[in-house]
């Protein structure tokens, strides 16, 4: 298998999930679709210099970086994020077919929709790692090595953005626990 | 069986979340939530939560990106880079260059400058138009350097001369009425 054709099945396997990752970082389409274009493309230029199976953490790493390097200059600018219930996530998960939507509803309470309110209350570095661990199914050590923290830094991340968050669904709508 | 307190509810249920939450635990955990109606409808929460995190689907990455980022790489292809180190000349690239040059001849003209204005006390019988030309070279190489760096006139010649502007040289330059305007 040849450079590109190894690059393009990496990004077809990829794309999606680090998509999915930038967008719940940063809460806004078009910054999410710059850090995921560069990203790959920085890692198409970097290619030969990396390891086979280092490729998808270089990735994730590069992703990371860019996604804070973006909310550090949106911060320095004054711009500010698009605020919750503008739909950029509900409109991009619209399209996916959501087995959720359904049985959770609670009074036009929609939990995902709850909880994604809830991951923008976060800060970065603790949502990022809940997006790690939660959307990117990644184990503790992985995100410890990903974002080049000690192992304890994320348990009491996770701890403390779990803890947030269920305070953040518990107020917004009480009777989630009914679903 | 130890009972336990709605207290100790976040600990548990931090030890239940890490896996490491053992036998005894768990069934005072989950006695105490048969009980405790405000930790039950918590940990129901926390479940509840944990449960749409996990099955929340991964958002399709648009298509015009992947054709961007299709268009960037595997359409171009680009020769990969043979050396990762630069010689050390090119490290910076060719911008910083070109203003330190310019920074090094304004330098050098308030050099001569302050050599030929050097005796504050002596007649000021320098030939005027060659004042006038190294005050153009000094202008603009500082107009130069500061616009290659995007640094303010006043910041290059700080980085550069001005910080360290010796006295006569000081003297010398608020003597010349063109040069005063540039630099004081």
């Amino acid at each position: 298998m040849n450079r590109e054709q190894a690059f393009t099945t990496l990004l077809e396997q990829e794309k999606d999930r680090v998509y999915s990752y930038a967008l719940h970082v940063l809460h806004h389409p078009e910054d999410a679709e710059d850090v995921v274009q560069h990203a790959f493309i920085q890692l198409w230029r970097e290619w030969d210099h990396i390891g086979r199976d280092k490729r998808k953490r270089w990735l994730m790493q590069v992703l990371h970086n860019r996604c804070m390097d973006s909310i550090r200059s949106r911060r320095a600018t004054g711009a500010r994020f698009l605020p919750t219930g503008q739909g950029h996530l509900e409109t991009a998960t619209m399209t996916v077919a959501s087995p959720l939507t359904a049985d959770a509803r609670l009074e036009g309470h929609d939990v995902r929709k709850v909880i994604e309110a809830g991951m923008e209350t976060l800060p970065d570095s603790t949502r990022s790692m809940m997006v790690l661990h939660y959307f990117q199914d990644q184990p503790l050590d992985g995100i410890a090595d990903l974002l080049r923290v000690p192992v304890g830094t994320v348990k009491a991340a996770l701890h403390r953005g779990r803890k947030k968050l269920l305070e953040f669904v518990l107020a917004t709508c009480p009777d989630v626990v009914e679903s | 069986m130890k009972n336990i307190t709605c207290d100790e509810l976040d600990r548990l249920l931090q030890e239940r979340f890490l896996g490491t939450l053992n036998g005894d635990e768990a069934l005072a955990l989950q006695a105490h939530i048969e009980g405790c109606a405000s930790c039950r409808a918590r940990v129901g929460a926390d479940d509840a939560i944990a449960r749409t995190l996990a099955t929340m689907p991964a958002i399709p990455c648009p298509p015009h990106v992947l054709r961007a980022i299709k268009a960037a790489t595997v359409d171009h292809p680009t020769p990969a880079r043979r050396s990762r180190r630069l010689p050390s000349w090119q490290m910076f690239g060719w911008k910083p260059a070109w203003a330190g040059m310019a920074a090094a001849c304004a330098c050098l003209a308030l050099f001569l400058m302050s050599r030929a204005l050097r005796h504050d006390t002596e007649p000021f019988d320098i030939d005027p138009g060659r004042v006038e030309a190294t005050a153009d070279v000094v202008r603009w190489s500082i107009v130069y350097a500061a616009h290659t760096l995007h640094h303010t006139q006043a910041r290059v010649l700080h980085q550069t001369v001005a910080g360290d502007l010796p006295r006569s040289l000081h003297s010398a330059v608020s003597r010349v009425p063109i040069l005063r305007g540039v630099i004081l």
